[in-house]
């Protein structure tokens, strides 16, 4: 590979990191170089309404994951109690959120590993089947967050107490049609996924997810639990885990009791996995066949695909939901006084947290975001060097495209984790 | 032969990239019609140029960024300035150099060192050909500039502000309505995404040329106060001699 700095970071993944394998040592190295982009400090001295609309700014492919965790924090810190209708119409919001970014992950960044394809607009050509039905997922989630949200990347109409406008049931209708056309093909795409031939990599993992009375509820959960007994309310949710800064690197790094720990698709189906959607419970059970956790952190992928379906359940519920509602008023008043907020969701990549505190005048006195990827990093390079242990008989460069398909299948957002 | 593109990502959300993944059946036309030899976000490509139409996105903070975005220009033909932290310097170059500076303390602590500079547009480094700004950038617009440049020409740039567009879909007038809407002095080229959601204009395609930037600070700063329309005018746009020059 050349050494121009046109060419220098791993590709297909959000955001610039590069990879050093020692081969003697047996050790992966991961260096972010990422500018700091302070958005913890771009916020402060603003008013409050000011928050979502930043803070979905730092990344992209999940803004609204960032616009509505901060949307939260602040209805949590005015005592704010917005109506089912609008909870719903959030959660919708929220499941279209996670299938735009788990579909742009497994099919633009992850398929080319498995299909032999240097991107995924080679499919086009080469597997166009496959392509249509990448492009069909992929858009059944934009189209979510653009009918509800008023643009797919960086959405428009959420606010505090509800929404600035609102769809027409008709157009909420036929956005409810498309979620339904979609679902064949989410199915199609985890028997894709789940057909693939991993890389062999089993090391016990601490998986942690987001939950309300056990069950997964990606926008209203009440407790954090994990498969080694953690069970701990949402409001102490960031006394979990240590975060630790790195000198010359711009993100942090999660720990607990100095182990890394997993956030995100795979830990949520392996924690939740119980109370999935009839099909996506057909998908686990009957198309991938294996229970989690299998251990191996490349079935991220598997899991990404199966939760695609469940949320496109979800979404259609949701929807339904909104639809036989009688309540056509999508924005409640509330009243801006002094307070601490938090509010806590699940982003595509896992769980996320935002917290902020309120001047009296409503202007931001502090903010405080951890990204899922922060908590997965420390994690990521354990199952490195694991598989760096494991495969070590490998020829170097094949071992190195195994880490970096390792890296990839964790769906890593730097971009947010630098925040 | 066919041209190549080569896509770029500096220090940014990379929400403006998505944008292009999100021509969808668009991007399969165009990967006909050009080579996209380098973009790191989507492919494994590693072509090292030279380049008929290189995109950068993102604004260079750190070292490597502004090496990328010095290399890539040596060897393009046009460059196009892929959104607004590209275009303008974005959300993240709106604090001033001393904020920016203590900024970094209050995050990562005291002892840390950073090798970063406080963000800046592409244009305070490089030349740039094409200015395509946006907090993401249009679809729209983005596939014109893409067709136009694809046929080696230099696509017209918008001269009518937010406020025409947005007219032109009926949308009442949230600065009418007492809102601190950036639409008549801000470049227009949106389709007026945000008022017609109800979001007043942040101002994310920078502002119009000749527009009458005078008259709307004093209108706003009567209305809101110094402090509040500072913050209004300084989202995107914060190099502090730019906005001074215009005040």
């Amino acid at each position: 590979m050349s050494q121009s700095v046109l060419n220098h970071y791993i590709c297909k993944i959000e955001g610039h990191g590069k990879l050093k394998l020692d081969y003697k040592s047996g050790k992966a190295k991961l260096t972010i170089d990422e500018g700091e982009r302070l958005f913890e400090r771009l916020v402060v001295g603003r008013d409050f309404l000011d928050a979502p609309f930043i803070t979905a700014r730092i990344c992209g492919v999940c803004p609204t994951a960032h616009m509505l965790s901060s949307i939260k924090a602040i209805e949590n810190a005015f005592d704010v109690s917005v109506t089912p209708n609008i909870i719903a119409l959030r959660k919708a919001m929220l499941c279209g959120q996670i299938i735009q970014s788990h579909a742009l992950h497994l099919y633009f960044l992850t398929s080319p590993d498995y299909l032999d394809v240097v991107n995924a607009i080679e499919l086009h050509e080469k597997m166009p089947h496959i392509f249509k039905n990448a492009i069909t997922l992929k858009k059944s989630g934009d189209m979510v967050v653009e009918v509800i949200g008023g643009r797919s990347v960086h959405p428009t109409a959420p606010t505090v107490g509800g929404f600035l406008s609102v769809p027409t049931k008709d157009t909420l209708r036929s956005l409810k049609k498309t979620l339904e056309y979609a679902l064949p093909i989410a199915m199609e795409t985890a028997e894709l996924f789940a057909g693939f031939k991993y890389p062999s990599l089993k090391r016990e993992t601490e998986y942690l997810t987001s939950v309300k009375n056990g069950r997964l509820d990606y926008y209203d959960s009440d407790h954090i639990v994990s498969n080694r007994g953690l069970n701990t309310a949402i409001e102490n949710y960031t006394y979990a885990f240590t975060e630790t800064v790195r000198n010359g690197s711009p993100v942090k790094y999660g720990s607990r009791d100095g182990h890394g720990f997993m956030v995100g698709a795979l830990a949520r189906m392996t924690l939740g996995s119980e109370h999935l959607h009839p099909k996506a419970a057909y998908a686990y059970h009957k198309i991938w066949q294996h229970k989690f956790p299998t251990y191996n952190s490349f079935h991220n992928n598997v899991a990404q695909s199966i939760e695609v379906i469940h949320l496109l359940e979800e979404a259609i519920e949701q929807l339904a939901n909104v639809l036989t509602d009688k309540n056509d008023v999508f924005r409640v008043p509330y009243r801006v006084k002094e307070g601490q907020g938090y509010g806590v969701i699940e982003a595509p990549r896992g769980t996320l947290y935002h917290g902020i505190e309120i001047n009296e005048n409503g202007s931001i006195k502090i903010y405080d975001i951890v990204t899922p990827t922060v908590q997965n990093l420390i994690n990521l390079e354990e199952d490195a060097d694991a598989l760096m242990k494991k495969h070590q008989k490998l020829e170097s460069d094949k071992l190195y495209n195994e880490v970096e398909m390792l890296i990839r299948a964790y769906d890593p957002c730097i971009t947010c984790a630098v925040h | 032969m066919k041209p190549k593109i080569a896509i770029f990502d500096l220090t940014d959300c990379e929400g403006c990239e998505l944008e292009l993944i999100n021509l969808r059946e668009k991007l399969s036309v165009i990967a006909g019609e050009a080579d996209i030899a380098n973009w790191r976000f989507a492919s494994d490509s590693h072509d090292n140029g030279p380049f008929e139409i290189t995109f950068i996105e993102g604004s260079p903070i750190t070292e490597s960024d502004i090496e990328v975005v010095k290399q890539a220009r040596a060897v393009s033909r046009y460059v196009v300035s892929l959104g607004s932290c590209a275009d303008l310097g974005g959300l993240q170059s709106s604090l001033k150099k001393n904020e920016w500076e203590k900024g970094i303390k209050e995050v990562y602590g005291d002892k840390y060192q950073t090798k970063s500079k406080p963000p800046k547009p592409l244009s305070y480094y490089i030349e740039v050909d094409v200015h395509l700004p946006g907090c993401p950038v249009n679809q729209n617009e983005l596939s014109q500039v893409l067709a136009s440049l694809i046929s080696l020409k230099k696509p017209e740039k918008a001269t009518y502000p937010v406020c025409l567009e947005c007219k032109a879909r009926e949308n009442n007038c949230l600065f009418l309505e007492g809102e601190g809407c950036l639409g008549p002095i801000t470049k227009g080229g949106c389709e007026a995404v945000c008022p017609s959601r109800g979001l007043r204009c942040w101002g994310c395609f920078g502002i119009l040329e000749g527009a009458n930037y005078p008259a709307y600070v004093k209108n706003i700063e009567k209305k809101f106060g110094k402090e509040k329309a500072n913050m209004f005018l300084r989202s995107f746009f914060s190099q502090e001699e730019e906005y001074e020059d215009k005040g």
